[in-house]
């Protein structure tokens, strides 16, 4: 199987040959004007940043959605104590500092 | 390492939520020449929950995560592995859900995660943690796509002969290792299931943990992945 680079090198490969044939003109609108020559010309720049904010906006996202759970870490720490508690019933001694 | 503190805590919880469910336990304490007197706490545990139950095969000295997996597995005896944290941030309530969540789908492997899943989360993180996780695994998904949500996590039910396989096969440190745990079961074609966890950090190690060079580990480790898989 290739491995992830080689998969991206065949995808880059694919979209660089798809940019120089709308370079050429060989792939191009009936009347190119200076719009389409512009955009063609700078595409990959424009992906590359598109893609940038993309991926911000994603992390982005991702922190601010984090889900924080406080009441997981109180329901540890109460049940430390029950297991201290049990566990010195049973026998176990633990260290003077805990 | 050092958890002479909280792994009388962990057996305990073990105990509780793998009886509740019926589930027949083996805990394999692997520690590494602790000083604070982990040992100790192993043996006593031992006595109270039965040396068949409870399983200390300790090591002169710090040896690595992967070589401890190695090792901790020959001296296992069951057919399923549970790995996890020692220091309680790993909450064994979910150990049922893995069991169940690996008998319902027949998965090879059920991992926690602390991303996705109704349930999951985090605690005790700030906002740079926050930010280096989310950005560190999107990164991962980016390149790898790996089909699991949490990639550097570390609680995970593994059939034994598939975790065999994966610890033999694999050379990363760290949080690559976890990583590439999961990219190699994925490609030897092993199914992954998810569980939702929550993830208590009470160490709150802050920037000792995630600073400059282990990020610069992550990101080499990641590329060597991205190119050999």
């Amino acid at each position: 199987a290739l491995t992830k680079l080689h998969q991206w090198l065949l995808a880059g490969l694919a979209l660089l040959t798809a940019w120089l044939l709308m370079l050429s003109g060989a792939v191009a609108p009936a009347n190119p004007g200076l719009v389409w020559r512009h955009a063609a010309a700078f595409l990959p720049v424009y992906c590359a940043l598109a893609l940038g904010l993309a991926s911000l906006i994603t992390v982005v996202y991702r922190v601010l959605t984090f889900v924080d759970c406080p009441q997981a870490h109180a329901e540890l720490v109460k049940e430390i104590e029950t297991a201290k508690a049990d566990l010195a019933k049973r026998g176990f001694t633990f260290t003077a500092a805990s | 390492y050092n958890e002479r503190d909280n792994l009388p805590l962990l057996v305990w919880m073990i105990d509780k939520y793998l009886g509740a469910a019926n589930i027949q336990y083996e805990i394999v304490i692997v520690d590494d020449g602790s000083p604070d007197g982990t040992q100790e706490a192993a043996k006593q545990l031992a006595k109270i929950y039965s040396e068949d139950r409870i399983v200390l095969r300790p090591r002169p000295r710090k040896l690595g995560l992967g070589t401890a997996y190695l090792h901790g597995l020959k001296h296992a005896k069951g057919d399923h592995v549970i790995l996890m944290d020692a220091d309680l941030s790993h909450h064994p309530k979910f150990i049922p859900q893995m069991v169940a969540k690996m008998r319902s789908g027949s998965f090879d492997i059920v991992t926690g995660s602390r991303y996705e899943g109704e349930g999951c989360g985090v605690y005790g993180w700030d906002l740079r943690r926050k930010v280096i996780s989310r950005g560190a695994n999107f990164l991962a998904q980016l390149l790898l796509r790996p089909g699991v949500s949490d990639l550097t996590g570390s609680f995970r039910l593994y059939k034994r002969e598939v975790l065999q396989r994966l610890v033999d096969s694999c050379t990363s440190k760290g949080y690559v290792f976890q990583m590439e745990m999961m990219v190699r079961a994925r490609h030897l074609g092993y199914s992954i299931g998810e569980v939702p966890i929550t993830f208590v950090d009470r160490m709150f190690y802050g920037d000792s943990k995630l600073g400059g060079s282990e990020i610069v580990q992550y990101l080499k480790g990641l590329l060597t992945l991205f190119a050999t898989t």
